[in-house]
C-alpha cells in the first residue's frame, strides 16, 4: 500500500491526536517529519493511502481533530487535495 | 547524632519517589534522544509529551489535553495564570492564606500594571468561607484566587462551593484560579465540575513526580498572554508567539525526562487511589496532632482536624525559636521538618505566628507511624533536656 497522501496539522498535539485516532481505527499510516515543501514549520505529519482519504476526513471531523490539510505529491510539488476545518493545515 | 533521616517535609517536596517514577525518568534520559518538534527521531519524544498531557488531563477532568500546559513548577504556573490574565484596572479577590507565588506576582501587577487586590481575611485556623469570597466580588472583578489547601496550616478552602457560586453569577463572571500545590494528589479535583478556570499544580509534591515539573490547566474559552516567548517547534515563521495550544505557552526545550516521570507519577497516584492516600496521611496527621497536644508548652495551629485539613501541621514550642526546634529534631532525632514562614508571610500574619513562623510537619505517602513516634520522641527529649 502506497502512503501517497500527507496529512498536515498546525500543531504537533493535533498530529498526535490524529495518529491515535488512525491507530484505533486500524487505518494504515506512518508518522514522518513535515515535508518542507508543504510547510516551513517544524513538526510531524502523517502519511496515509489515498484510498483512505475519505475515511480519514470523516474520522477527523467526528473527533474534532481540526484543522487539517491533505496533500498529494505531483511532479515534485505538493497539492492540496482536501481540507478539514477552516485553516490550511 | 542521628543515624538515619526521617523525612517529614513532603509539603516542600515529596520524598522518596515511587520506583516506577524513578525508572521512567531514567528510561527517558537513556532512550529519548530528540527534542520534541525539532527534527530527527522527535516523534518518540513528542508521543511521550502528548501521552503525559493526556494522563494529566484525565486526572483533573479536563476535556482537551491541549489545555494542560507543562511548567517547571506551580510557581511558574501561577505566574502564567496571574500575569497572563490580568489587565490594568482589573480587580482580584484572594485570601490571607496566599503563598508568595500568588502574592508576589499580584504585588508586581499592583505596582506596575495597576490592578486592585482585595485580600479576604481567613480566621485564626486559616479558613475562609464562600460567603466572604463572594461578598468581596465586584462588577470589575476579573479573578478569584483560592489556595486549595494551606502550605502552613493545611486548611482546606471551599473551592467547589466558590466555583459553583461564581458560575451562578449573572453577567461577566470572574475567573477562578486554584493553587493546588498542597491538594493535587490528595483531594479530588475535577476542573469542569468545580468551575475551575485555571489550576496550578506542582509535579513534585503530592503527585510524587520529579522536581522541575508542574502544569497549568487553562479553561477552553480562556486566552492568556504567554509568559515565555521563543521557539515552539512549529509556526517558526510567525513574528509573534502562535495562538494554538499548547505551543502558545510552552517555549523552549521541555523537561522531557521530568514530564515522563510526572505522567508515571500521576498514573501511580491514580492506581493507589487518592482516597486511600488521604486516609493514610490523615491518620499520620492525627497521630502528630494528638502527640503534640500532649506535650507541655506546644501550641498547634490550624484546624487541628484531619477532616478539615491536609497533612500539614504547624506548631511552636513556648520560649523556643522554631529554628532551634527544627535544628534539634534534625541533628539529634534525625527528623527533617521545615521551619520559618514557608514563603507565606500572610498565612503567618493570619494565624498569629509572624514573624518567627512555625515548625511545619508534613508526612507523606511513604511516612509511617514509626516516623511520627520518632518526631514525638525527639520533641520529648528536647523538652526534657530543656527542663534540666
Amino acid at each position: 500500500m502506497t502512503l501517497d497522501v500527507v496529512l498536515v496539522f498546525p500543531t504537533t498535539h493535533l498530529t498526535l491526536r490524529a495518529e491515535r485516532s488512525l491507530r484505533e481505527a486500524g487505518i494504515g499510516h506512518r508518522t514522518v517529519m513535515k515535508p518542507r515543501k508543504i510547510s516551513s514549520d517544524c513538526g510531524l505529519a502523517i502519511r496515509i493511502a489515498g484510498s483512505d482519504l475519505q475515511r480519514c476526513r470523516e474520522l477527523l471531523l467526528a473527533g474534532n481533530v481540526l484543522p487539517a490539510g491533505f496533500y498529494r505529491e505531483a511532479g515534485g510539488q505538493w497539492d492540496v487535495v482536501a481540507r478539514v476545518g477552516d485553516e490550511q493545515g | 547524632m542521628a543515624e538515619r533521616i526521617i523525612y517529614l517535609n513532603n509539603a516542600a517536596t515529596s520524598w522518596p519517589k515511587p520506583e516506577p517514577v524513578v525508572n521512567r525518568v531514567l528510561w527517558a534520559l537513556k532512550e529519548l534522544n530528540a527534542t520534541p518538534g525539532r527534527g530527527g527521531t522527535a516523534a518518540a519524544s513528542e508521543r511521550v509529551l502528548f501521552e503525559a498531557r493526556e494522563v494529566v488531563a484525565g486526572f483533573i477532568g479536563a476535556g482537551d489535553s491541549s489545555r494542560v500546559i507543562f511548567t517547571s513548577n506551580a510557581t511558574a504556573a501561577l505566574n502564567l495564570a496571574i500575569c497572563g490574565l490580568l489587565r490594568s484596572g482589573d480587580h482580584v479577590v484572594t485570601t490571607s492564606m496566599d503563598h508568595n507565588s500568588v502574592a508576589r506576582p499580584l504585588a508586581r501587577m499592583e505596582d506596575t500594571v495597576g490592578i486592585e487586590v482585595s485580600r479576604v481575611g481567613a480566621d485564626r485556623e486559616g479558613s475562609v468561607t464562600a460567603d466572604s469570597i463572594l461578598d468581596a466580588v465586584r462588577p470589575h472583578t476579573a479573578l478569584v484566587i483560592l489556595t486549595h489547601a494551606s502550605n502552613v496550616t493545611g486548611t482546606i478552602q471551599p473551592v467547589e462551593e466558590v466555583g459553583r457560586r461564581l458560575r451562578e453569577l449573572e453577567g461577566k463572571r470572574p475567573r477562578l484560579l486554584v493553587d493546588a500545590a498542597q491538594s493535587a494528589g490528595i483531594l479530588p479535583i475535577d476542573v469542569r465540575v468545580s468551575g475551575i478556570d485555571l489550576l496550578a499544580v506542582p509535579g513534585h509534591k503530592a503527585l510524587y513526580g520529579p522536581a522541575g515539573t508542574g502544569f497549568l490547566y487553562i479553561a477552553d474559552d480562556l486566552v492568556l498572554d504567554p509568559l515565555l516567548e521563543g521557539g515552539t517547534g512549529g509556526r517558526s515563521t510567525l513574528r509573534r508567539q502562535p495562538d494554538l495550544l499548547p505551543e502558545r505557552y510552552e517555549s523552549g526545550t521541555p523537561n522531557l525526562p521530568g514530564i515522563a516521570g510526572l505522567a508515571e507519577a500521576v498514573k501511580y497516584v491514580s492506581r493507589t487511589g487518592i482516597d486511600g492516600i488521604r486516609r493514610q496521611e490523615s491518620s499520620l496527621a492525627a497521630a502528630v496532632m494528638e502527640g503534640l497536644q500532649d506535650l507541655p508548652g506546644v501550641t498547634l495551629y490550624g484546624p487541628c482536624d484531619p477532616e478539615r485539613q491536609v497533612a500539614v501541621i504547624s506548631f511552636r514550642v513556648d520560649g523556643l525559636d522554631p529554628a532551634e526546634v527544627s535544628g534539634f529534631l534534625e541533628e539529634v532525632a534525625g527528623v527533617q521538618v521545615r521551619v520559618g514562614l514557608h514563603c507565606s508571610p500572610f498565612s503567618h500574619q493570619t494565624i498569629g505566628t509572624y514573624p518567627e513562623g512555625t515548625v511545619r510537619v508534613s508526612p507523606g505517602l511513604f511516612s509511617t507511624q514509626e516516623d511520627i513516634r520518632a518526631l514525638l520522641d525527639g520533641l520529648r527529649q528536647m523538652l526534657g533536656m530543656r527542663r534540666k
